[in-house]
């Protein structure tokens, strides 16, 4: 069911992403002329030419067109122009706020790290959507869990813990476990083992092993949490763990950014050099 | 002639109006390319097949795996200097991986925090470009068996003269 919710949620995500609009919403000619030639310029390769002298031909006939704007801003950001990818969406952001800020905001956070402008943004975004609980753009967050890292990696815990709360507790009770992200208790316990809470952080892996199996992430934690705590043998079995699961496992990754907590062979290698001392 | 005017006149006219339209703004052909720049780039750096460059997320690149790595390099060797203090904002640097794992066509994008065009310390600047120069061991990208040149950029993420974040 999990794997079902968050297949969906990608789908739904790559098919807005790319989607043609609905032209018959519009009412004036120009903005139905403009919705044709968005539709037209996403037939094209992202950030291709013609892809972009279309989308600028369709913010040309209707300058209120967000998903032009938005659709703009798109390639410049992931090739590293964020002057130019800023320039386009803040258009988008002055027109949609509601449809665009929270993207500002998780963008800002993925590609950037920028903690505190993501922040801005999404505490913007809260408010305006009246606390509706969202999701990033690729399914992968609850903004709220963004929200919380951008607190956690800013080294404000008691904001986090909050932002935490609102993403994985509520959800877990109000919805289910299978409307948790697939991330979130990891990072939540990366979080408690800096606060030397322990027990707390356990708890989060074994939830977060529920949700998801072979993650060489979890037993490296774990493996963290027992070195901690002095136990050198099961911190050993987990790194052991961990090395087997980058052979046969899963790890954290993202097609264009390093994930927060992710963990790479050369961590085990080191865990296990001191381990072994 | 009728079915001239309810199916093909409709598409006709869309394919004028896209046409009269998609003329009006200057875009290079693919957002983001380095094109050679004599005044700029080293002639001896080539790559296979100027018209297919793919970008890092295409395929599995070098970066993403030894980014732990390069980052490493690249903290290990910066050495912020007296003056840099006042020294905030974002500097990306781009440039391309050739088929051969060569790199080359660097270019520099400075912004401040607000992600405004600004101009960081030559000296800084300078310094993070050669830093960059010098990583070696690049692999080009590969896709379905055949290698490829692809595009590629390191942004920091510069407070106060001190490297704060390394991103993708």
């Amino acid at each position: 069911m999990k794997h079902l919710y968050l297949l969906l949620c990608c789908c739904m995500i790559s098919i807005i992403g790319k989607s043609q609009l609905n032209c018959d919403a519009f009412t004036d000619s120009a903005s139905v002329r403009a919705c044709r030639l968005y539709n037209y310029a996403v037939t094209f390769y992202q950030g291709s030419r013609l892809n972009q002298q279309y989308l600028d031909s369709a913010v040309r006939v209707c300058p209120t067109l967000a998903e032009g704007w938005r659709a703009l801003s798109v390639p410049y950001l992931k090739r590293g122009d964020f002057v130019s990818w800023r320039k386009y969406l803040d258009k988008a952001v002055e027109l949609q706020p509601l449809k665009t800020l929270d993207v500002r905001g998780w963008c800002r956070f993925k590609f950037l790290r920028d903690y505190e402008g993501a922040l801005t943004d999404l505490k913007r975004f809260d408010t305006l959507s009246g606390f509706a609980h969202r999701h990033t753009g690729d399914g992968t967050y609850s903004l709220y869990v963004v929200m919380a890292l951008c607190e956690r990696e800013l080294g404000n815990y008691d904001a986090a813990t909050y932002y935490f709360a609102k993403g994985i507790d509520s959800i877990f009770y109000t919805k289910g476990k299978d409307f948790i992200g697939l991330f979130d208790f990891l990072h939540r316990a990366v979080m408690k083992i800096k606060l030397r809470d322990y027990k707390g952080a356990l708890a989060d892996l074994e939830q977060e092993e529920k949700i998801c199996k072979n993650y060489v992430e979890i037993p490296y934690y774990k493996g963290i949490v027992y070195r901690q705590q002095g136990k050198h043998q099961l911190a050993k079995e987990q790194f052991e763990e961990a090395r087997r699961r980058f052979k046969e496992g899963f790890h954290l990754v993202d097609v264009y950014c390093e994930m927060q907590d992710a963990v790479y062979p050369s961590d085990i290698d080191e865990a296990l050099s001191h381990s072994e001392l | 002639m009728n079915h001239f005017k309810t199916t093909v006149l409709p598409f006709l006219l869309l394919f004028l109006s896209l046409q009269g339209s998609a003329q009006e703004t200057a875009f290079p052909e693919h957002v983001g390319e380095i094109p050679f720049d004599s005044r700029k780039d080293d002639p001896h750096f080539t790559i296979c097949n100027e018209k297919q460059v793919f970008q890092y997320y295409n395929t599995n690149s070098y970066y993403k795996d030894h980014k732990k790595e390069i980052v490493k390099y690249l903290l290990g060797h910066y050495e912020a200097e007296d003056n840099f203090g006042d020294q905030n904002g974002y500097l990306t640097i781009k440039f391309i991986i050739n088929c051969k794992g060569e790199t080359g066509r660097f270019r520099i994008f400075e912004i401040d925090d607000n992600y405004q065009p600004a101009s960081f310390n030559k000296a800084l600047s300078g310094q993070l470009l050669h830093l960059v120069k010098q990583l070696r061991g690049w692999q080009p990208a590969v896709y379905k068996g055949q290698i490829y040149d692809s595009y590629q950029h390191i942004t920091f993420h510069m407070r106060k003269g001190k490297i704060i974040s390394i991103t993708p």
